[in-house]
């Protein structure tokens, strides 16, 4: 099926390959009778293509936003926006004559790197991520693993109630500190740091093994069939607690890192923009 | 004890106040009997605050008793102050079990066992019925409620709630907050209730909010003086008699439908559909002399309307015969007709001229036409074309026009109708239809017609007639004559089958083949030990031809994916087909060869079939277009629903996140454009509409919030929801963060009433659907389920 790579058999793919051709032919013909650099008549026809580019590199976020638009799909000029980009790289790489500095104008093509680059990463995730994400929700959706974990509480404390106090407080601890997501690293990591309390001390319980752990030493401990059963179905309904609370922590990594990479690419792309706009002011005045 | 009254009124809702009022006006002996301990009982009900709406607009009101849109509680004092103020005998607490007798001479029996007698009576008690009761001894104390109108009014009270139905629930639920509530379940589950409830009640039960006994009858009331609760409530357990101090009862048993109460008086209903009115008079008199029905039990649910009928009925009684407040409705809508002739004459005329509304009564015609519009075509003008998604009913009153079937065009002339297909299977128009000279034709709206065909039993027979020839002739002998087919036409059969019910197995002997009215079926093949679905069709498509075209047995299993009609052929007329058509052999056989070869490359991909039986199972059967998002590219940006939400005032009609998903196929709760929209089948000012190419379903401003559409979609993709602002400019919002977010829009300001909203299909927005065109890696598509098959193998 098309997608925004494919989009119209790599319509964007054929021009940004056609426009990078061109360009680096015309680059090695080109012959300033200087050192090659941004400055020649070519160096400005290719800085001016390369500006206008990512001035309509960054109009795709007002598009993406203008709902009333009719001008192509969101889609279409998505899969511009990252191939036209990717020959930015190219045209904007001929531009410099390959003279670097410390100087406004080597920000200006750094920044546009780590904008180019964190844009491939993101073509990357949107591509590779949604599968495994769907693979890892197995058609059941983030929502119903949230209630299925309400219900397993529920069920759980229920059962919990006619425990030794001991037990109840633990089970009850264990599902109070239970912890999903969290801080920057912990949704990157898919670290989990639930704990729990027993005999007034904090375990942690990572994965719920420690609880589960707890309750199946005192399953070999219990001699009446009753109470055996409950047990047996509390440490039942805490394994299944386990898996949904996994498999909710992956779906958040998935998420996380679905979105996260956009919050490099656009302040970087402001950062670009703003490099730019200094850059070219200052070709001006110290021409 | 027995009074004698000239006119007795049955039923105080917006009908019965207008009638007693008006009788009350003119002096008239008159009685209104109520069976609640209130007036306008149905209002009563409606939430706190709730805005009613005087529609139809334009339909002028005539009533002694005041009405205009406004807050629930000032319409209800309203019409309580004017009806004490003239003077409006009414009695509450008076429900009627029996009418015995004849004009000039009625007894009506009341409940308390009083006997009223009358020489007319007026019958307004409208559709809901009355609550059924507890049935306890002591049940009559006044402790004992069946609604519950604010709950906020009770705290730190003992309740009993009696029931396991939604109404119970929500009650219970809502009531625990501040109460100790006991809920009371005759049986041992909640298997009435939604989902959504039942979840919430478990939740409830468990963490002990409510105390549930299952499987227990209510059996006593007692009053308690001497205690701080004013009764006990005894009932039995399965365990026992449990007895429970009670601060109040709220019983929640359902209603009784008032149409065995109305037959019992002696009115005849056309037949059994629960949907069927009764036959009135063009002056709202039932088959019983001297027995009138007015509001919606005479099938007008709007308040203006009883209203009007409440007046006119007094006026009819009088023998006044005064003009419907209809009246210069109608005689706008035929003034530009080029007759001579005052407005029921001309209605005369038409019923005259079109055998199909001869048999309606002249108050169903009026109606008819007051929901109808006359046209006058001039030649040439093409009144719908071919595929387009219209619905509506068309009749000829003078003139023809011309029906364009592939090769050949139909002539049709006065008094006959077209446009039946459609309005049977809810799919595009099947031809081409073209005006002749002095074409006058009436257009009706399917709502109407769908009304009438329920109701009039000599409509839905002829329509099924006409529609069978127009098949047959249509898909296999448009040349011949018309009077040929009739044989076969006589020998054809319709036949009904519900959801998931098998039409014919593979490996069946073929005896006939099947033309889908309505509805859809999937073909399946047994591949190992499992069905397989290969395909869908839609409606008017056929089935079964391929073994009856080889003589053999059946090659797949047709099983009806929703409710579905088809006509049936057997083997023997469609031999007789084969005979009168001589190129019908030659196209039908290279269709089935066609199908051959698509089902063999089908068979053993099993995947496509699992996804087909999934969509079928969500209900996509009925569908027509549906928005499906392909879970292995969506990246959960939510640009579809900012989307939807931005080019329709602020509210998203779609749900992104919600509905199932099977493989990478996920359906959102969005709307499907049902071929038979169950959202249409009770709006009472008609303001859900279907139309313009895309068949989209879509409401208009007439909405009046009463919610009936979003409780009638089996699939939740009707909201209610206020009005919001208009949309923030973008540049001021990125660079001065001046108002809001496109699709995050404020609430309007002002006094606004929920309003039901859903997807119209961006009809009225260049380019189309706004969700798919805003889906930046193409995972949001918009899918008829024709293509289901081409859409799931990716």
């Amino acid at each position: 099926m098309d997608n925004f790579l494919s989009y119209q058999n790599y319509y964007y793919l054929k021009i940004a390959l056609w426009v990078s051709v061109i360009f680096s032919v015309a680059y090695f013909w080109h012959e300033p009778g200087q050192p090659k650099n941004g400055g020649t008549w070519f160096g400005y026809t290719i800085g001016t293509v390369s500006a206008l580019l990512i001035v309509f590199l960054m109009y795709f976020g007002r598009r993406k936003r203008d709902y009333f638009s009719t001008f192509g799909t969101v889609k279409g000029w998505l899969s511009a926006h990252i191939y036209l980009g990717s020959a930015l790289l190219v045209l904007a790489t001929l531009h410099t004559g390959f003279q670097f500095g410390v100087n406004i104008h080597t920000l200006a093509y750094v920044l546009m790197c780590f904008a180019i680059f964190s844009g491939f990463y993101g073509a990357w995730v949107y591509v590779y991520l949604p599968v495994k994400k769907r693979k890892n929700l197995k058609a059941i959706s983030s929502e119903e693993y949230f209630q299925s974990i309400e219900d397993f509480d529920r069920q759980i404390l229920k059962l919990a109630k006619d425990l030794s106090k001991k037990l109840n407080l633990m089970i009850n601890s264990a599902l109070e500190r239970t912890e999903l997501g969290g801080g920057f690293v912990n949704l990157l990591s898919v670290k989990d740091n639930s704990n729990l309390v027993v005999d007034d001390r904090v375990l942690a319980n990572e994965n719920q093994a420690t609880c589960i752990n707890l309750l199946v030493v005192e399953l070999a401990r219990v001699t009446e069939q009753l109470q055996a059963t409950r047990l047996k179905k509390i440490i039942d309904l805490f394994g299944s607690r386990q898996r949904a609370l996994k498999v909710l922590r992956q779906d958040i990594k998935h998420n996380s890192y679905l979105q996260l990479w956009l919050y490099l690419h656009i302040p970087i792309s402001f950062a670009l923009l703003a490099a730019l706009i200094s850059h070219i002011v200052s070709i001006f005045i110290y021409r | 004890m027995t009074q004698q009254y000239k006119i007795v009124v049955i039923g105080a809702g917006p009908g019965g106040i207008s009638a007693a009022a008006h009788a009350a006006e003119l002096d008239i002996s008159h009685l209104l009997l109520e069976s609640s301990p209130k007036i306008a009982n149905t209002i009563q009900k409606y939430q706190k605050g709730k805005h009613v709406m005087a529609e139809p607009a334009i339909l002028p009101l005539r009533s002694p008793v005041a009405f205009e849109a406004g807050k629930r509680e000032i319409i209800l004092e309203q019409w309580q102050r004017s009806i004490s103020e003239n003077g409006t005998n009414i009695q509450y607490n008076a429900a009627v079990v029996s009418i015995k007798g004849q004009q000039g001479d009625f007894s009506i029996t009341l409940v308390n066992g009083d006997v009223i007698k009358t020489e007319f009576v007026i019958l307004g008690i409208g559709v809901q019925g009355n609550p059924r009761k507890l049935a306890v001894d002591g049940d009559n104390v006044d402790f004992v409620q069946y609604s519950l109108d604010n709950p906020d009014d009770h705290k730190n009270e003992s309740i009993v709630v009696v029931g396991a139905g939604d109404a119970a629930i929500e009650n219970s639920v809502v009531l625990a907050k501040n109460n100790k509530v006991y809920l009371i379940n005759r049986r041992d589950e909640f298997a009435r209730a939604k989902q959504g409830n039942l979840n919430l009640i478990t939740a409830a039960i468990d963490k002990g909010e409510v105390e549930c006994f299952y499987n227990t009858n209510p059996y006593r009331i007692v009053l308690t003086p001497q205690q701080d609760k004013p009764g006990a409530f005894i009932f039995k357990t399965a365990s026992g008699e449990v007895t429970v101090a009670v601060d109040r009862i709220i019983a929640r048993l359902g209603a009784i439908p008032p149409r065995a109460l109305v037959e019992s008086f002696g009115i005849e209903f056309p037949n059994s559909d629960a949907n069927a009115i009764p036959v009135l008079s063009s002056q709202y008199e039932s088959n019983v002399p001297g027995m009138y029905v007015i509001g919606a039990l005479g099938g007008y649910p709007l308040i203006k309307q009883a209203m009007n009928q409440g007046y006119e009925v007094v006026e009819y009684i009088l023998g006044n015969d005064i003009k419907p407040a209809d009246h210069p409705l109608l005689a706008a809508k035929l003034e530009k007709l080029p007759f001579d002739q005052e407005v029921d004459e001309i209605l005369a005329m038409m019923q005259a001229k079109i055998p199909v509304f001869t048999p309606l009564s002249m108050l169903v015609f009026r109606e008819l036409m007051l929901d109808s519009t006359v046209h006058i075509f001039s030649a040439k003008t093409q009144i719908f074309k071919k595929n387009d998604y219209s619905n509506t009913f068309y009749t000829i009153l003078q003139g023809n026009v011309a029906i364009d079937i592939g090769a050949r065009s139909i002539t049709s002339g006065q008094g006959n109708f077209f446009g039946e297909m459609s309005l049977i299977s809810g799919r595009r128009r099947s031809a081409t239809v073209l005006a002749g000279d002095d074409c006058i034709v009436i257009e009706t709206p399917r709502r109407t017609m769908i009304k009438l065909i329920n109701s009039v039993e000599a409509v839905k027979r002829v329509l099924d007639e006409t529609f069978i020839l127009r098949t047959i002739q249509g898909k296999f002998a448009p040349n011949v004559a018309i009077e040929q087919l009739q044989p076969i036409v006589k020998k054809a059969k319709l036949h009904q089958y519900s959801a998931n019910e098998v039409l014919f197995n593979e490996g069946d002997e073929a005896n006939c083949l099947h033309v889908i009215r309505s509805g859809s079926v999937t073909v399946s093949k047994r591949v190992g030990d499992k069905n397989i679905p290969m395909t869908y069709v839609a409606a008017n498509n056929v089935i079964g031809e391929m073994a009856l075209l080889g003589n053999t047995v059946r090659s797949a299993t047709i099983t009806a994916t929703v409710k579905t009609e088809t006509i049936s052929i057997d083997s023997e007329s469609f031999n007789e087909l084969l005979a009168k058509s001589p190129t019908l052999r030659a196209t039908m056989e290279l269709e089935v060869q066609q199908r051959h070869l698509e089902n063999t490359q089908l068979e053993y991909d099993t995947d496509t079939g699992d996804i087909l039986s999934f969509l079928m199972q969500q209900g996509l059967g009925e569908a027509t277009d549906v928005l499906l998002i392909n879970e292995d590219t969506c990246v959960g940006c939510d640009n579809c629903e900012t989307a939807c939400a931005a080019t329709h005032g602020g509210t998203s009609r779609l749900n992104r996140k919600a509905g199932p998903t099977f493989a990478h196929v996920h359906v959102p709760t969005s709307c499907r454009h049902c071929e038979d929209p169950s959202c249409m089948k009770d709006c009472p000012p008609d303001a859900i509409h279907r139309g313009g190419l895309g068949g989209e379903v879509y409401i208009n401003d007439s909405c009046i919030g009463c919610g009936n559409c979003e409780r009638n979609c089996p699939y939740g993709v009707i909201q209610m929801a206020y009005p919001k602002e208009k949309n923030s400019n973008f540049w001021q919002w990125m660079f001065f963060n001046a108002g809001k977010k496109s699709g995050n829009n404020k609430v309007s300001q002002g006094d606004n009433i929920k309003k039901a909203v859903k997807c119209d299909m961006c009809k009225d927005i260049d380019g189309g659907a706004a969700c798919v065109r805003a889906c930046p890696t193409g995972a949001a598509k918009r899918v008829s389920p024709e293509n289901f098959i081409k859409v799931v193998n990716i």
